[in-house]
């Protein structure tokens, strides 16, 4: 199923993150990131936050982190950001 | 801002989220719609922000996450009102104090005037009770600002200006008196010229009128240098004059001398660092010390005024008046004879300077000193160049 909403996306030119259910992400400078489409909070501390996705968990560690805005798709966190690492079911790790 | 003045009003609940599954709560909260805000870790769990509405519906969510919740603070209007809706005493004074300040602009509390003046105080005040302005009255019965000014203004001699402040609960007349005029006199009149003070004439110069004066000559003071009286017939005629208000520059060398005595020790007053603020509360003109003594046997003081001014309403009749008093010392110092002299010269020179006519030169000064004990008498001779003539009304007989 996913491998065809991602041929789907790709022949058809449509963006993946509404046709894959992918989560979205816009991220300032290492002070804000906006995260679209995601599942729940995993993990929420001062230098760890931990959020769910589709496939697995974004982890964003850093210092004095902080959820400013929460809503059900949606979600804002603010702080100094060290790391966004995505943890895809724990074998494979993709840092950016 | 508009929304958190609107949060505030719905009221909002600050809770403390504890337990193991605190993530999990979070998440069933935002599935289920509440509205949870400013979500904030802390060491074994979370803090959050949630309204009225929200909170009520966590409770079958509690339960199903198993965490603990407590409650921080409870914040709002609603919840303010709610505490506090039996205190009947607390309404009461709200709903007096707002009716004070909703009647408080309406009347006169107290009368202020303004500016300098010599003219007496309790006339102005007269006059203002006579128009409906005094502590107590209606701000309705008040008669029109400017009949208050044209009334002041006319009934009241020396003052040329006016006009009443409306300041809240405070009326603030602001006035200024004329100042006099010079006294000029008119072109017309036949008027002398005399001496001023005795002096040795060096330059004269007669513009209208008989010249009475030559240069070279010495002149006491009140003699006639220029007449107003010019006779205009030949030798052996019928004696006719014809009366000028006489005009002349008459320079002459004159001496002023002024003396006094100039002690050798000076009172220095030196601030000892202690300083106390006393406080006089007013209170619709009527001053209130909220002391009792100042506690030192000399000082200087600092007053500075604080008015209570409500927006909207303006001078609230209250006053608070902060009076710094700062201790002094008075301490003696022997002055040396050189110190004396340069300030008994700066006294006597501004002596004579504030006697003498514009223009005058000085040439030359002399000072001359005798020491008895502890004083000094001291002498200035100031050697001048000035202008001698002054104009008086014209003497018949000794311009004859």
């Amino acid at each position: 199923m996913r491998r065809f909403s991602e041929f789907v996306a790709n022949t058809m030119r449509v963006p993946k993150d509404a046709v894959m259910d992918l989560p979205r992400l816009s991220v300032c400078g290492d002070r804000e990131i906006y995260i679209e489409n995601h599942k729940g909070l995993a993990e929420y501390t001062d230098t760890d936050i931990r959020v769910k996705m589709r496939d697995g968990i974004m982890h964003i560690s850093g210092k004095e982190l902080r959820i400013i805005v929460m809503k059900y798709g949606s979600i804002v966190i603010n702080g100094i950001f060290g790391a966004v690492i995505y943890e895809n079911n724990g074998d494979k790790y993709k840092k950016c | 801002m508009l929304k958190k003045i609107f949060k505030f009003i719905k009221g909002y609940v600050i809770i403390e989220i504890t337990g193991n599954n605190k993530e999990r709560f979070v998440n069933m909260c935002l599935n289920n719609f509440l509205n949870i805000y400013d979500v904030v870790p802390i060491e074994d769990g979370l803090v959050m922000k949630t309204d009225r509405s929200s909170f009520f519906s966590m409770r079958r969510l509690v339960k199903k996450c198993g965490v603990r919740v407590r409650i921080v603070r409870k914040c709002g209007a609603m919840h303010t009102l709610r505490l506090y809706h039996r205190r009947y005493g607390f309404f009461a004074a709200g709903a007096a104090v707002a009716m004070f300040l909703f009647f408080l602009p309406q009347y006169v509390l107290c009368v202020e005037i303004d500016g300098e003046y010599n003219a007496d105080e309790s006339e102005i005040r007269q006059v203002l009770r006579e128009h409906g302005v005094y502590p107590g009255a209606r701000k309705k019965n008040i008669d029109d600002l400017s009949e208050i000014k044209d009334a002041i203004v006319f009934d009241i001699d020396g003052i040329n200006w006016a006009w009443l402040y409306d300041e809240g609960a405070r009326m603030r007349l602001q006035i200024q008196e004329s100042s006099p005029k010079p006294k000029v006199n008119d072109k017309s009149t036949p008027m002398d010229i005399v001496a001023a003070h005795d002096g040795f004439v060096t330059r004269a110069d007669v513009y209208r009128g008989e010249r009475h004066v030559s240069i070279g000559t010495s002149v006491a003071a009140g003699d006639t240098l220029v007449s107003g009286k010019v006779a205009v017939f030949p030798l052996g005629a019928e004696e006719r004059y014809m009366y000028v208000h006489s005009a002349a520059k008459v320079i002459a060398d004159t001496v002023r001398t002024e003396s006094g005595k100039f002690s050798t020790t000076e009172t220095l007053r030196i601030r000892t660092g202690r300083a106390r603020a006393l406080l006089t509360l007013s209170i619709f003109g009527r001053d209130i010390d909220l002391f009792r003594r100042v506690g030192y046997a000399d000082y200087d003081e600092n007053k500075i005024r604080h008015d209570l001014d409500i927006p909207v309403i303006g001078y609230s009749g209250l006053s608070l008046t902060v009076t710094t008093a700062r201790e002094i010392r008075q301490v003696q110092r022997e002055l040396t004879e050189d110190e004396v002299l340069a300030r008994a010269s700066e006294v006597l020179e501004e002596r004579i300077c504030k006697k003498l006519g514009a223009r005058a030169v000085r040439t030359d000064e002399e000072l001359a000193f005798a020491k008895n004990g502890d004083v000094y008498s001291v002498e200035l001779r100031m050697h001048l160049k000035e202008n001698i003539g002054i104009e008086v009304p014209l003497n018949e007989e000794l311009s004859g």
